[in-house]
């Protein structure tokens, strides 16, 4: 009787190590589980980032093309290396509205934008600027 | 006569066979948790390391685009190879840009005193290329790290400064994807 109680504790007991295991295993999984999509959207988000970065350098050549040559505004686009890289990014360039300008001096301006549409779980993001021709230089 | 295991004459057997299935499943279920938590170790440490190294070659370029910008609207550029070039103002001020391996340079010159020097750090296995363009463009061209070549160096490109160019920028394996361009171009 007294072995049977014994053996019976020691089976018990070995039981509740593997039960222990088990739990351990699941909450380990939901953890893990909660883990990556927070790194999917570390690396998401480092993308946009690097989007956004490389979109203002590009927007800043095109600024130069149009500020400081006489190529007609209908011919920029967007350079060879950028097209590589974003080939689903569009370029955008239109006049400033009033609604937009601070005042009338200011309506000569050309608002630049390149536009990334939403894929692949990345976010729509787009990045503008704003730019103005010399004095004495024609509206656009 | 039906035997169980409650036997005093096979007890110490049956216990040790179920001590053993138990101490498998055990080591199944602790492996299986190392391989997770060191898989997630791993995950975390690597991201953390790309995030580093993106972020720096990114500061980097904002900061020297900028430069490099007000330089071009200022003076008149000259370039000297294919790794450097010097902006001239009319006062005589000389700023001289020169790139080596990951590390792109500026020094500010009167004559000869040194008013100015500013060291612009990429990650290590960066290029810099400066060029100059049949329409009279300038082009700064960045390309990025090879993702699939482990370079000597995780950290900066000046700590691969001293290391022979083969160690130090291991060729890109044309297999691979084409290294990541970006063009700074002054106009």
């Amino acid at each position: 009787m007294k072995n049977l109680r014994i053996t019976k504790r020691l089976l018990r007991r070995r039981g509740s190590m593997l039960t222990e295991g088990i739990i351990a295993c699941l909450i380990l999984g939901v953890a893990i589980g909660m883990l990556v999509p927070g790194l999917s959207a570390i690396g998401r988000q480092r993308q946009a980032m690097r989007f956004d970065t490389l979109a203002m350098i590009e927007l800043n050549n095109i600024a130069d093309v149009i500020t400081k040559t006489d190529a007609k505004t209908a011919d920029v686009k967007v350079s060879a290396w950028f097209a590589g890289r974003y080939s689903d990014a569009v370029f955008e360039m239109e006049p400033l509205t009033a609604d937009d300008a601070v005042s009338k001096d200011l309506l000569n301006g050309l608002r630049l934008t390149i536009h990334r549409p939403q894929a692949e779980g990345m976010p729509d993001q787009k990045v503008s600027v704003v730019v103005w021709h010399t004095a004495g230089a024609p509206a656009p | 006569m039906k035997r169980s295991c409650f036997d005093s004459s096979i007890k110490t057997s049956c216990r040790r066979g179920a001590l053993f299935h138990y101490y498998l499943a055990y080591l199944t279920l602790v492996s299986s948790v190392f391989l997770m938590a060191g898989t997630v170790l791993h995950t975390i440490l690597q991201s953390e390391q790309t995030d580093r190294r993106v972020s720096m070659f990114l500061h980097s370029l904002l900061r020297c685009e900028r430069i490099l910008r007000a330089d071009a609207n200022t003076a008149t550029p000259a370039i000297e190879s294919d790794s450097a070039m010097t902006f001239t103002q009319t006062d005589g001020v000389q700023m001289r840009w020169s790139a080596d391996r990951g590390i792109l340079t500026r020094t500010e010159k009167q004559g000869d005193e040194t008013l100015k020097s500013d060291r612009f750090l990429f990650p290590a296995g960066s290029t810099i290329e400066i060029q100059s363009r049949d329409d009279g463009a300038t082009v700064f061209r960045f390309l990025e790290p090879s993702f699939f070549v482990k370079y000597s160096a995780v950290g900066s490109g000046a700590l691969n400064r001293h290391k022979p160019i083969d160690e130090a920028l291991p060729a890109t394996p044309a297999a691979a994807a084409v290294q990541p361009v970006t063009e700074i171009i002054l106009r």
